[in-house]
């Protein structure tokens, strides 16, 4: 009878047992899944008061980048030099920012120019895994003379385009274009378009004479622009990059140019005495500059055309060059009123001055920062000249150079990441660029005479 | 009753039969038939989920093995007993399991009557339904199966105790545990093997004592050194991150073997042991993050807290942010550090996975 009933209730059963196995299923993956919360739930709890390590020091202090060959898209002759010429000048020109390491080549897993550049084509993990957290790729295609860079700027860890355009020109223009893209990239890593178009104004002796000079950010393609057969001194940008204002001795006396860069017209400021540091107030037609008809040498404001609207500075002292805050509203020059000079601060709509440098005994050449919260001047002490780097409100005195020649003329660039200087380190004076914090020294080029003054333009080819 | 039942269900139960039927139920043999039905309904469901422990034992082995991978018992051995046997006899251990399923489905029917007696008498109830032979028999060969292996794969696990003594019991309940049970014994394995290890260690105090202090003190010459010099990271950190490696903790990394050796030799503590991979860690990741204060702008003070989970081999499992510095370049950056840094080093011995915060404060820059 029992093995009877037996065999019922398993008939019976045998639905159950079906159930019951899928039940058993789902009680199993419910148990994990409770498992697994709970043992995460008690792991944070553990971490909650877990060691933690202190990081401090990174490493690597720019952003590495890789940047794989160029790919030639339709297999034109001319395609692979131009793509290697671009990559290049890619590669100096993100070197240049200070911020950014480009990957050695030789540790690229994944031959990017025959496999392909666009993400679908690309295995990421090759690329984080050699440790870069950006990727530059780029196609070249030309043909007649016209040349199409698509580049593309990715983020390996994400796997995501952050960037992709595509540039149409001349082959001429190669450079140009190629420097749009790096602003993208500075851009996209700093918020900023960065040097790539500015252009750099310095002045560099031609025989006996001095004479100013104009370059792209990197001092490339150097054209002078001057021919006073003179000596012509302190080049200044307008914001706008089209005027140049500077100091020049071609009339015997130091009067100031304003020269505009694309026309064939200027102005001239040619009040008797001298009339020198010309300083461009931000965003506006008009600059401060030195001026000593009143017999004592005090900074005034005047137009793009050369006529006073105000005098700024009213002390015994000389007041001399002139450098405005971003905003326009306030100005750094140096003063001999206290003995020695030294830098001030004017308010410029509360007509207020207070002394910024203490330290030394000669303190010259004003830069505010174009992010507003830092001025580089130069400084003399212990024999040497050197440049130094203070907030606006007297805190965070640094050297930023040191037993390397007489350094001088310091200047932003526009993205405040960099500042060009002169320096004699290498005998004669030359061009040097070095990060905001005094780091990755080196000279920009090398050119017959000597070069002193470097200034950077504010111009922005990207929007 | 007994007769008459399967009749008259066969027949079509009346209305009166059934409730003759229903109150039947409450005879006195009815009580008995209730608790008879009880009793073998227990009997049934406690079968039942024999056999469900049993038909869940083809997967079983799959499980064991994600198990054995996260917690990689088998570098535990190796590095502990010091010889790369281990990871074949593991090797050995695992495959035969599926392979002997493989073949018990092919041979079910033959193999039945070979079986031992225990085992064959719920079959043999089975075998008496004929419908259900079919699905039933599924569910009961692997049972057979199971103990059928057990005395014929004897010599296969054997091997496994002279590693983890303690695994020599769990092969006995091997059978009967369902998947619960299993990760337990896993865990008492673990525990097992870690305090089999701290006795060697602890043998083995005196003889590593010296190379300990020496390791550390390089480990500190060289985290100083690093520091100053601003040598190539890039080849450094290339070489240094070796890929994998989970099965060789010697081609880990350049002071992958240190750590590993040393553990393997037996470090004084535990406490020295983590500590020197905590330097390690801190080195690793350093090496990897790139930071530039420019980048992340004016704010000061700003501090960036990653949790992450670190596995036997040195595989990062996981990262998360405790707090975000609400700077997102600071933020992007710890967190790439870690990415790049994975793998690290294999944990030091007695580590199944270890849980560490990193405190990212770029504040000692200018």
């Amino acid at each position: 009878m029992i093995s009877v009933l037996d065999s019922l209730l398993q008939v019976c059963n045998r639905n159950l047992m079906v159930k019951e196995r899928q039940m058993k299923g789902r009680a199993l993956l419910i148990f994990f899944l409770v498992l697994g919360v709970v043992l995460l739930g008690r792991a944070h709890t553990v971490l909650a008061q877990h060691v933690y390590l202190n990081i401090n020091e990174p490493f690597l202090r720019k952003v590495p980048v890789a940047v794989p060959g160029f790919k030639s898209l339709t297999q034109g002759v001319n395609e692979d030099r131009l793509g290697k010429e671009a990559r290049n000048i890619l590669v100096n020109a993100l070197d240049f920012t200070g911020y950014i390491a480009v990957l050695d080549p030789m540790s690229y897993i994944e031959n990017l120019a025959k496999k392909g550049i666009t993400r679908a084509e690309i295995n990421f993990k090759n690329w984080t895994v050699i440790g870069s957290e950006l990727l530059v790729t780029c196609g070249v295609e030309e043909s007649n003379g016209d040349i199409q860079l698509k580049f593309r700027l990715f983020d390996p860890f994400t796997e995501r385009l952050v960037k992709g355009k595509v540039y149409t020109g001349k082959i001429d223009d190669l450079r140009r274009m190629v420097h749009r893209f790096c602003g993208e990239i500075s851009f996209h890593l700093t918020g900023k378009w960065g040097v790539f178009s500015s252009s750099l104004a310095f002045v560099s002796t031609v025989g006996k004479d001095k004479e100013i000079f104009i370059s792209e950010f990197d001092g490339y393609n150097p054209r002078q622009v001057t021919r006073h057969n003179s000596i012509s001194l302190s080049p200044a940008w307008s914001s706008d990059g089209k005027w140049l204002a500077y100091t020049s001795y071609a009339g015997g006396n130091p009067d100031i140019y304003i020269k505009n860069l694309y026309q064939i017209r200027g102005n001239l400021i040619n009040f008797k005495g001298l009339n020198i540091s010309p300083a461009w107030v931000p965003d506006s037609f008009s600059l401060a500059a030195t001026l000593s008809f009143e017999n004592d040498q005090e900074i005034y404001l005047l137009t793009g055309k050369g006529k006073i609207i105000k005098r700024l500075t009213d002390s015994w002292g000389i007041d001399v060059s002139p450098s405005f805050s971003p905003d326009g509203k306030k100005m750094a020059f140096v003063s001999k009123r206290a003995g020695t000079p030294q830098i001030y601060i004017q308010d410029l709509d509360r007509g207020t001055v207070a002394r910024l440098t203490f330290t030394g005994g000669y303190n010259t050449s004003p830069a505010w920062s174009p992010e507003g919260d830092k001025v580089v001047y130069v400084g003399i002490a212990n024999g040497e000249i050197n440049i130094y780097m203070i907030g606006i409100d007297g805190t965070g005195l640094v050297q930023l150079t040191s037993k390397a020649g007489d350094n001088e003329d310091p200047s932003w660039s526009p993205d405040a990441s960099l500042i060009t200087f002169s320096s004699t380190r290498e005998g004669g004076a030359g061009i040097f660029v070095m990060t905001a914090t005094g780091g990755d020294q080196r000279r920009l080029f090398s050119m017959k005479g000597a070069q002193t003054s470097p200034v950077w333009s504010t111009g922005n080819e990207n929007n | 009753m007994n007769p008459s039942y399967p009749a008259d269900s066969s027949q079509g139960a009346t209305r009166d039969e059934l409730r003759r039927d229903e109150s039947g139920f409450r005879s006195a043999w009815g009580k008995g038939l209730l608790l008879c039905s009880i009793f073998v309904h227990i009997a049934l469901a406690t079968a039942l989920y024999f056999f469900q422990g049993i038909s869940q034992h083809r997967v079983l082995p799959l499980v064991m093995q994600m198990d054995l991978a996260s917690m990689d018992f088998s570098q535990d051995l190796t590095s502990s007993a010091g010889k790369s046997g281990a990871p074949a006899q593991q090797k050995a251990k695992m495959t035969p399991v599926p392979k002997s399923v493989e073949s018990s489905k092919k041979e079910k029917v033959v193999t039945l009557p070979s079986e031992p007696k225990a085992v064959e008498k719920p079959e043999n109830k089975v075998a008496q339904v004929k419908e259900k032979v079919v699905p039933v028999k599924e569910k009961a060969v692997p049972v057979k199966e199971k103990v059928a292996l057990k005395p014929a794969h004897v010599p296969q696990p054997s091997p496994e105790p002279p590693g983890k003594k303690e695994t020599a019991t769990s092969i006995e309940p091997d059978h009967k545990v369902a998947l619960k049970k299993k990760t337990l014994q896993a865990d008492k394995v673990l525990e097992a093997a870690r305090s089999s290890i701290e006795k060697k260690v602890e043998k083995q105090v005196e003889k590593s004592e010296p190379p300990t202090g020496e390791i550390l003190d390089k480990a500190f010459a060289r985290l100083e050194k690093t520091v100053e010099t601003q040598a190539d990271s890039r080849s450094g950190t290339s070489t240094g991150s070796g890929r994998g490696s989970s099965s060789d903790p010697k081609s880990g990394s350049s002071f992958g073997p240190e750590l590993s050796g040393d553990g393997a030799k037996g470090s004084k503590t535990d406490y020295t042991a983590i500590d020197l991979y905590n330097l390690e860690l801190m080195y690793r990741i350093q090496q990897n993050w790139a930071f530039n204060p420019r980048l992340a702008g004016p704010e000061k003070g700003i501090e960036a807290r990653l949790l992450i989970k670190i596995l036997k081999d040195g595989q990062i499992r996981d990262v998360w942010f405790e707090t975000r510095s609400g700077n997102s370049y600071l933020d992007d950056s710890a967190l790439k550090a870690v990415k790049k840094s994975n793998p690290l080093p294999p944990l030091p011995k007695g580590y199944a996975t270890y849980d560490i915060g990193l405190r990212f404060t770029p504040s000692g820059l200018q």
